[in-house]
Formats: C-alpha cells, structure tokens, sequence
C-alpha cells in the first residue's frame, strides 16, 4: 500500500480524475463534451478522415470485384421499381395539388418542408456493447451548423439511422438505431396504429432492431415497411426505417414481437443529413 | 554533454512510447473496426497500457492509462472520463505490483492482461446493466468474447512493450521518473 501511494502516484490519479470531473460538469452544467474531449476529438479528426477515406476505396475496390453480379440483379430490381415509382409519382402529384388546394381553402398554415444539414461520417463507434458513430458537423458557428443534441438523421434516401446524442463543436455523436438507448414510435405497412421500434442488444450484431408488444390484432408481416409515426416532435413522420424480417410470439405466450432490417447495413453509409428543423403538422 | 546525452534518450523514449500508442490506437480505431473479425472489435489500448506499467513500473504506467484511456474513451465515441480514470488506476496498481511482488515476464503481462480486459468490460457493461436493464446473461457472452479475442494481442504486444521497458531500464531503474 505505502509503494502505490507517494506523491507522484497521487498526482497522476489527480490529473485523471480531473479530467473526468471536467468532463463531468461540462455535460451536466454547460451541455458540452468538455475541453480535453473536444481536443481529442480535434486531434484525431484527421486521422480518422483518412481512415474512412481508405475504408471507403477498398469497399469499393472490393464492391467492383465481388459484388458486380449483384448489383446486376439490384439493378434491374431497381429499374422495375422505378417504373412502379413514376407511375405512383404522378398520382401523388394530382393529390398534392389537391391538398395544396384544399389547405389554402380551410386557411391551414402551409406545411414547411424539413431542414436538413447535410454531413459526413467521420467514425465509427469501436465499442461492441454500443452502436454510434460521428459526423463532422457540430453547433461551431464557424460551420454555420444549427446542430443540436436530439436532432434526427436520415440517409440520403430518407431512412432514418439515428438520433444526435451528443455534440461538440466540430463533431456530434449520433445513436443509431440499432442501439439500446433507442426507440421512436412506428407505423408499420398500412396499419394506423402506432408501435414501438427499439434497439435490442440480442440484435444488435446482426443489424437489426425490434418492434416490441405488437397488439393482438395488429396485422405485421414480413417485408412490412415500418416508418417512424411522427406527431410527438421526435422524428417528422413518414421517414422509412427498416422492413420486418421476422415475427415471433413472447416465450410468456403473451404478445409478439417482430425482428426489423434496416435497407441498407448501417455500416457501409458515408453520407448523412441532420434534420434540424420539421414541421409536425398533419 | 553527458546531461544533454540523457535529455535526448529521455526524449526518444517518450517518443517510441507515443508512436506504439499512436500505432495500437490507429489498428483498434481505424482498422479492426472495419474489419469486424468475429463481428467484434478488439480492445488492444488497455492491454498496452498494463504492458508499459508491467515492465517500466506505477508511475509511467500510470501516465501510460492516462492517455490510454482517452483514446479508449474516444475510440468508444464517449466523453472522456469513464476509461481514463479506470486505465490510470490500474495501470498505477500493476505498475506498483511489478515494482515490489511481481516478477516482470510474460506471465504476469498475461495475467495483468486479462485482469484489466475483465475490469474494462465490466466498466462497458456497467451503464446497460444498472441503466438501462440489460440482464448481465445477454452481455456475458459478447464480453467474453471481447476479452479472449483482445488477449490474442498480447502475444504481438508483448514484445514491444519489453524492448521499451528495457530501453527506459537502461536510462532510468524501472518504476522511477526524475
């Protein structure tokens, strides 16, 4: 015991444990991660640039040798689906002008698109109990990004992946979907009644999450689309989240429970946008 | 002359032990994350810290968890804190341990290892079991899985954390900065 503690040792636990205090009042008094955390943060920017960079080649090096059958296949699938869309597409521009018609004509306020902050995924979380990663956008005035703790992010095709949990001034962290701190309420397909989607642990590795004490009479299917059911200012509703793989009844025998795959694995996204501002109003 | 001939070593020690933290930080942060072998990510960080407290003794061990631990804590995307006092703490306990009972070999770098890989696993799964309810059985088996693959780097690590124990022996005995 007296050969651990001497003045030197004291004054490294000292330093250590300043650091964490330091950490600690800034989250919990002044909202931010703290200085040595933004200064680590900073430093090592750069090298996970450059890491996500040569991540990103050998994907596609990769992608361009064992992949090209698939994306053949994806392709055509796409196509066909893109055929389905335009013919969707036209009819639901004859309703938006309807609505648009019918909005002015009860004087309902107009509906305001959402603001998005487009961003880059900086890096991954390295933790396997926790899944998050960071982009290189935080609430720095310099950057002129209103980015705040709670905000939504979407991919560029409008899946939900996550929520911003933390922010610095360069960078934010966000929690994705998969992780256990997460939930939103959900439709799924065409039911009206609103559910909720949650990360599971159990799940996690696999890339999936869970929609959790679906009700009796509920219909879920496999291939379901489930989409986050907006209305209480979380997440602007109708955003896409993942489709059903799988539904299984509680080993209680009360309740089912149904297994969720995200479109596109979380961890070959690049590109996201931070929705920083919606209007809820149905 | 002779002054300036231990300033330099003094210098370049600090130096090898900023490029092997440098080097395990970029492989556990920027490589094995992508690679996922076993669908897991490795924490190699703790097993050099508890390497350089090991074969250079409390007080260098200690400053090793000091910066250790904020990569730990970046690499995980958290605040810097939870690792940084956890890394500190056991890399002064093994440092003192090598400097008075422990004899400074493989073995003890092995056992000192996986103490620290078991303590940093408790600490990741701490939050989830007291927080947010997770059963301790749903993380076990990740947890164990997390540690026995991190152990295999001892073996790579090992090595290079002796060659820099032996460089600093020869410029200071071990466990003492001036």
């Amino acid at each position: 015991m007296k050969a651990l503690i001497s003045k030197k040792s004291i004054v490294i636990a000292s330093v250590a444990v300043l650091i964490a205090l330091s950490t600690f009042v800034s989250l919990n008094i002044f909202g931010s991660q703290g200085p040595v955390t933004n200064a680590a943060n900073r430093l090592s920017r750069p090298l996970n640039f450059v890491s996500t960079q040569l991540a990103q080649m050998f994907e596609q090096i990769y992608g361009s040798i064992h992949r090209y059958e698939t994306l053949i296949e994806t392709n055509e699938r796409l196509l066909r689906e893109l055929t389905d869309l335009q013919l969707a597409h036209r009819e639901a521009e004859a309703l938006r002008a309807d609505n648009e018609f019918l909005r002015a004509y009860l004087n309902l306020p107009a509906r305001r698109e959402m603001s998005n902050e487009p961003a880059t995924v900086v890096r991954w979380g390295g933790s396997n109990f926790y899944s998050s990663f960071v982009i290189n956008k935080g609430y720095s005035n310099y950057w002129n990004s209103p980015i705040s703790v709670g905000d939504g992010v979407m991919t560029e095709y409008g899946v939900l992946v996550g929520r911003v949990t933390a922010v610095t001034a360069t960078t934010a962290t966000v929690t994705t979907v998969l992780d256990t701190s997460f939930a939103a309420g959900v439709f799924v397909g065409d039911g009206g009644q609103s559910i909720t989607a949650r990360g599971d642990f159990a799940l996690m590795g696999s890339g999936y999450f869970m929609l959790d004490n679906i009700p009796d009479g509920m219909p879920v299917l496999p291939g379901d689309h489930v989409v986050t059911s907006g209305g209480v200012g979380v997440f602007p509703g109708g955003l896409l989240m993942g489709e059903v793989v799988e539904v299984f009844s509680h080993a209680t025998g009360l309740g089912r429970y149904a297994t969720v795959r995200q479109f596109r694995p979380l961890d070959s996204i690049h590109q996201v946008f931070v929705i920083t501002e919606f209007d809820d109003l149905l | 002359m002779k002054k300036r001939l231990y300033r330099r070593r003094i210098f370049v020690s600090i130096i090898l032990h900023a490029l092997l933290f440098f080097v395990i930080y970029a492989l556990q942060d920027m490589i094995l994350i992508h690679l996922q072998l076993f669908g897991l990510v490795p924490l190699i960080l703790p097993v050099a810290a508890t390497g350089i407290a090991v074969f250079e003794g409390r007080d260098i061990g200690g400053i090793a968890g000091i910066f250790a631990g904020i990569m730990c804590d970046i690499s995980f995307n958290a605040p810097v804190g939870v690792f940084t006092v956890l890394l500190t703490f056991t890399g002064l306990l093994v440092g003192t341990l090598a400097d008075t009972v422990m004899r400074r070999g493989f073995l003890s770098f092995y056992i000192a290892s996986v103490v620290v890989l078991a303590i940093s696993v408790a600490a990741q799964m701490f939050p989830l079991v007291f927080f947010t309810g997770i059963p301790p059985q749903a993380l076990a088996m990740v947890a164990m899985r997390q540690t026995i693959f991190s152990m295999l780097f001892v073996f790579p690590i090992y090595p290079v954390v002796r060659a820099l124990g032996r460089r600093a022996g020869r410029i200071l005995p071990p466990g003492r900065i001036r």
